[in-house]
């Protein structure tokens, strides 16, 4: 199997989230919620509160261990944009050099701090979102944006948005296995035939996209219906969303780190 | 009681260049049939037309001239197509296209959710529909998993689930096996609603259709009864076709 049909099966994966996971069986609200107070509280905490963010880390890993969720299989999956996270806060080390504390013989500054600090909220978000996705599904978090009364026509845009994805991925892979049949022993694709394939594969797949809408047409969608239903939101959500969100502002608002650390410097 | 009426129509994509010249046929509640015509004969032009995905755009070049198509007494317009696509049922060659929710019961309550049906009379739509082609053991299967066969039969359980009084196939058998095209024909025969079925495979036009329309260059060349019709060799051959493969000495 190759990256692109690897790829598909993720999106496919995502359309209704993995329903043997502990969290799939809470309201997609509930997830939603968490979420989005969890990236508030995330991207809120100041550039040099490493402690804050650590906390927020060790909250995320307590999180995957009771969903069941793996955290390397992220980092195996989006390694790419952790790489882009670290050119994010790169220039931080060379434009602000105040020295904080030394290890060793290792000067740490105050801009490598907020580079780390950077990064981690970044890869904090992204394994966040890849749990949301995961547990909750496509079709639950545009339920739950659906009961947030986002206006129909935006959540059908992110919708067919999200299945033009896998449309493009999937006559992508169509293209790229042509091509491979009938360019034996090459590896990749020949700069010179980059242009056409990927030209090629942007018309099939609009192609198919339109005729696609014609089917949804031709069964009476108009992009002011929002078609995701919408579950009940149980006690068990109910707690679910309470023990999170409880958890996480006394993560964000108690530096439990700082208190342990000044307890055994005491 | 005619239930579609076809009047005078002709279309072009291109100025000056018709794909359909002066087309008149009307279809009668209970009639299966068949429409048939080589490659570019116009065939899908039709279809798209009867269902408005085609509409004369001047600004495109494309023209409907003075013709029109009415569908149960209304005619077709853009004003008019929610109504006339809840009296007409068409079931893509492509059932890919067809079929785009996660899983098939979902699929299958599409149009009665878009139309506004109450949540119970959406399920007891699904249901009947899924019963009615015989797949409702696969209700709660992704569409991706389906093979050739049952997903052509979901196909047309998405649009049964609307109750429509016209069904339209486009090629219903093209790319499956035999056991599989006979399980599809078998549900297709069993279906009481007005049937039109575009196809290439004129053994399956002979086997359901009672009448048939051949269209060659855009023009309807003959309308009548299929027997008739589709055993007759240098009428086919005339147009492009060959005779069904049942009927081939």
């Amino acid at each position: 199997m190759n990256r692109l049909d690897d790829a598909l099966n993720t999106v496919q994966r995502m359309e209704h989230g993995k329903r043997e996971l502990p969290f799939s069986c809470v309201h997609p609200l509930a997830l939603f919620l968490t979420a989005a107070v969890f990236l508030v509280l995330l991207t809120s905490i100041p550039k040099n509160r490493l402690d804050l963010v650590l906390a927020m880390g060790v909250w995320v890993y307590l999180y995957a261990l009771l969903g069941k969720m793996s955290i390397g299989e992220i980092l195996k999956k989006l390694w790419a944009l952790f790489a882009l996270l670290f050119l994010v806060g790169i220039a931080n080390p060379f434009l602000d050099r105040k020295v904080l504390f030394s290890l060793g013989t290792i000067p740490i500054t105050s801009g490598m701090i907020s580079m780390l600090v950077l990064f981690l909220k970044g890869a904090l978000a992204l394994i966040f979102a890849s749990f949301l996705a995961s547990s909750a599904g496509m079709a639950g978090i545009l339920s739950a944006l659906s009961m947030l009364h986002l206006p129909p026509v935006l959540i059908n845009v992110i919708y067919l948005i999200y299945r033009y994805l896998s449309l493009m991925l999937r006559e992508a892979s169509l293209v790229w296995t042509a091509y491979r049949l009938r360019a034996p022993g090459q590896k990749g694709i020949h700069f010179g035939t980059w242009g056409s394939l990927v030209g090629m594969m942007l018309i099939r797949s609009m192609d198919r996209a339109a005729r696609l809408y014609q089917s949804m047409e031709l069964r009476g969608y108009r992009p002011q219906t929002a078609f995701v239903t919408r579950g009940r939101f149980d006690q068990k959500s109910l707690l679910y969303l309470a023990v999170c969100l409880a958890t996480l502002l006394l993560v964000r608002f108690v530096p439990v780190f700082s208190f342990i650390g000044s307890f055994m410097v005491d | 009681m005619s239930l579609l009426d076809v009047n005078r129509v002709s279309f072009s994509y291109v100025k000056g260049k018709p794909v359909l010249k002066n087309v008149t046929f009307s279809v009668e509640e209970g009639e299966t049939v068949g429409i048939i015509g080589a490659n570019g004969a116009g065939k899908s032009t039709l279809l798209k037309l009867l269902v408005g995905l085609l509409f004369p755009d001047p600004m495109a070049g494309t023209a409907m001239e003075d013709g029109w198509i009415s569908v149960d007494h209304q005619q077709v317009t853009p004003k008019s197509l929610s109504r006339i696509r809840q009296q007409i049922g068409y079931v893509f060659q492509d059932s890919d296209i067809q079929l785009f929710m996660p899983t098939v019961a979902e699929d299958v309550g599409f149009a009665p959710k878009n139309y506004g049906f109450s949540k119970q009379e959406v399920a007891q739509r699904v249901t009947r529909a899924l019963q009615m082609t015989g797949t409702y053991e696969l209700r709660d299967r992704s569409c991706l998993e389906l093979s050739g066969g049952q997903k052509k039969l979901v196909s047309l359980a998405t649009v049964l689930s609307m109750s429509p009084p016209l069904l339209i196939f486009d090629e219903p058998t093209s790319a499956l096996d035999p056991k599989n095209r006979r399980l599809v024909m078998n549900v297709f025969r069993s279906l009481p609603e007005t049937r039109m079925i575009v196809s290439h495979d004129l053994d399956l036009v002979l086997d359901l259709c009672n009448r048939v329309i051949l269209l060659c260059d855009g023009k309807i060349v003959r309308d009548g009864n299929a027997r008739d019709i589709l055993s007759d060799e240098n009428l086919l051959e005339e147009n492009g076709l060959e005779l069904p493969l049942r009927l081939q000495k």
